[in-house]
């Protein structure tokens, strides 16, 4: 397994053998514990933004821009004069719909070809497994780059572009995992029960890689939250006037000099909290799996 | 008629890239409500039978003659039919339980899943599953019902899994060394309770064991298998009466006995065979006590012999000797 933060297998994950076990571990685990409610937080912000941002996110005059903190703004405000919290509270809205489209897609598709290719083997796998490995050369920000150019920018082009780009990482690991499942004797106990082969790989196989494919993909949403603030950063994403946290790295770029660094501070310390909580999350599940990663 | 006819059955698997003989020409029947033991050491070709018998076997395996169901080929059944007989006309209890059942999913998933595949209510078929619970031994089957693999022991897992293979009501069980995992106080129970449910619902069951004594036990009739070949077929009273194969008689021989308490234990000499070992001559020959020169040379074919079938050449001249061999009264050699 040579992707780059693919998790690698220990033995075969003996799922439900600790399952009661496991799940008691993981809310004793303090880290994951914090990442975790960080994580609930973040999207029940994103949720309610409406209900409990202060301000409207586009609303300001240019009159009280660059302010610094008060009582009234809390966070300041940018060079618009809206409002820093009430812009990094709705901006939570698009920061976190984009990676969850495109984990949810790539999951979808990868762990739907990694079954049936590990399922079916022979040459449909090695034709999935070698379009896998051309996708992997490309770099998701170059294929998202290429997206935008001709589909426009927003959110719709950068997130079909990465959810392509992100489809290989998920379909390597559950396809590996479902190879050593497809080969354990309860497989062909539900062959001699007289199950079509889709129910196996629905019912059985899924369930036993499920854990694996968890962790694969929590650990890629942060990831492809970088990715995709990168992308509104250099202005190919969401377009201003949307509140996304990306952008407001950008546009609080200029009033850095002017010596107002706080809406870029407060954009960039959210995306860099929101990476580190999924990374820390993924990383306390696959040890949880006896995963290492690599 | 018989539930379950092989016919010069023999199996070719892919061995390092060439097909390798591993079953040759077994020809076996097993009636209604008759239990058939299919006994024989590792590598004779018991267990790839029975997986033959539900076409179960590894990619690039080739099957010759044939196996038929009620009259009707396995062999030429298609996806669909092959699904139908396997849903509901065979069962298959396997040696490890924990290994045969997914571990992720409770005991009533595992024990229902299948009457559900045929269309069954799940009220209906919970109350099926529950019912085949305590029928196999198990008390308190809703609790049992909630709970996952690893929360029970391999005994009550292995009559979880007589319970899975009883409830599809199938007309043909096979049993592949069923109780070998278990330790010896629940193989009897385990046993037992299979001979009753068996007995009951009037099912053909194919017992594959290496333990001539339980198949002795459990079963109607004994087919003895030796690298691939089917070397005896004798009523499962006659058998310890009288062995008809010297590797009959040597296994025989060969059983730990309480009454015999200095004796040392007799060990068939040599090593067994592989299927795809064997000569031109008889596959016993290389260890068997009685072999002349006509056994290495030619091999001898399946033949009606008294009660039952032997493949053996000079049956009708040691017959006298091989009941002192298995009774363990002459020395083997």
């Amino acid at each position: 397994m040579s992707a780059t933060a693919a998790p690698v297998l220990a033995p075969p994950p003996a799922a439900g053998a600790r399952r009661g076990r496991r799940r008691s571990t993981l809310l004793r685990d303090p880290v994951a514990v914090a990442a975790g409610l960080f994580i609930l937080g973040l999207v029940a912000v994103a949720v309610l933004a409406p209900w409990i941002a202060p301000y409207s996110p586009s609303a300001g005059s240019i009159l009280s821009g660059n302010e610094g903190i008060s009582s009234a703004h809390w966070l300041g405000t940018d060079s618009f004069g809206r409002d820093l919290l009430s812009r990094l509270i709705f901006g939570a809205r698009l920061s976190l719909l984009g990676p969850a489209l495109i984990i949810a897609i790539s999951t979808l598709v990868g762990a739907t070809l990694a079954i049936a290719a590990a399922w079916i083997g022979g040459w449909p796998d090695q034709v999935v497994s070698r379009v896998a490995d051309i996708l992997f050369a490309f770099p998701g920000l170059i294929f998202a780059m290429i997206a935008v150019s001709m589909f426009g920018a927003g959110l719709i082009a950068p997130v079909i572009a990465l959810s392509i780009s992100y489809t290989p990482y998920l379909m390597r690991v559950v396809r590996a995992a479902a190879i050593q499942q497809r080969a354990l004797p309860y497989v062909s106990a539900c062959y001699v029960e007289g199950l079509p082969a889709w129910k196996i790989c629905l019912r059985h196989l899924l369930p036993n890689v499920a854990p694996i494919l968890l962790v694969q993909a929590t650990l890629s949403f942060g990831y492809a939250l970088v990715d995709l603030a990168a992308i509104s950063y250099l202005g190919l994403g969401v377009q201003p006037p949307a509140a996304e946290w990306g952008l407001m790295v950008s546009e609080g770029q200029s009033s850095i000099l002017a010596g107002h660094p706080q809406e870029s501070l407060a954009a960039g310390v959210m995306i860099i909290l929101t990476v580190v909580a999924f990374n820390l999350l993924g990383d306390r599940l696959a040890s949880r799996q006896g995963m290492e990663l690599a | 008629m018989n539930v379950l006819e092989l016919d010069a059955l023999a199996v070719d698997l892919l061995v390092e890239g060439r097909l390798s003989r591993v079953i040759h020409e077994v020809t076996l029947n097993v009636a209604e409500s008759q239990a058939v033991g299919l006994v024989g050491e590792s590598g004779a070709g018991k267990s790839m039978t029975s997986r033959a018998v539900m076409r179960l076997l590894p990619a690039g395996a080739v099957i010759h003659g044939d196996i038929r169901f009620w009259g009707r080929s396995v062999l030429a059944m298609d996806t669909g039919q092959l699904r139908a007989f396997r849903l509901r006309d065979a069962a298959m209890i396997f040696q490890d339980p924990r290994a045969h059942i997914n571990p992720v999913r409770t005991i009533g998933d595992f024990l229902t899943e299948a009457l559900l595949e045929r269309g069954e209510s799940r009220h209906r078929a919970d109350a099926i599953v529950s019912g085949l619970l305590s029928a196999v031994g198990i008390t308190d089957a809703a609790r049992r019902m909630r709970q996952y693999p690893h929360e029970l022991s391999g005994g009550l897992l292995q009559r979880v899994m007589i319970a899975a293979a009883l409830a599809i009501e199938p007309k043909l069980l096979l049993a592949d060394e069923p109780t070998t995992a278990l330790d010896v106080t629940t193989q009897s129970d385990v046993m037992v309770n299979l001979g009753t449910q068996r007995r009951e619902r009037r099912l053909a069951m194919l017992f594959i064991t290496h333990d001539l004594e339980l198949a002795a036990a459990v079963c109607d009739r004994i087919a003895v298998m030796y690298a691939g070949y089917l070397v005896e077929d004798s009523p499962a009273a006659s058998l310890h009466a009288e062995a008809l194969h010297p590797y009959t008689a040597g296994l025989l021989a060969s059983r730990p006995s309480p009454s015999a308490r200095s004796r040392r234990l007799a060990a068939i000499p040599g090593r067994p065979l592989s299927a795809f070992e064997a000569g031109d001559g008889c596959v016993f020959a290389s260890r068997c006590p009685f072999a002349v020169d006509r056994c290495r040379a030619e091999r001898p074919m399946l033949r009606e012999f008294a009660s039952g079938r032997v493949a053996c050449h000079r049956v009708e001249e040691i017959r006298g000797r091989l009941s002192a061999v298995a009774s363990g009264t002459a020395a083997y050699e």
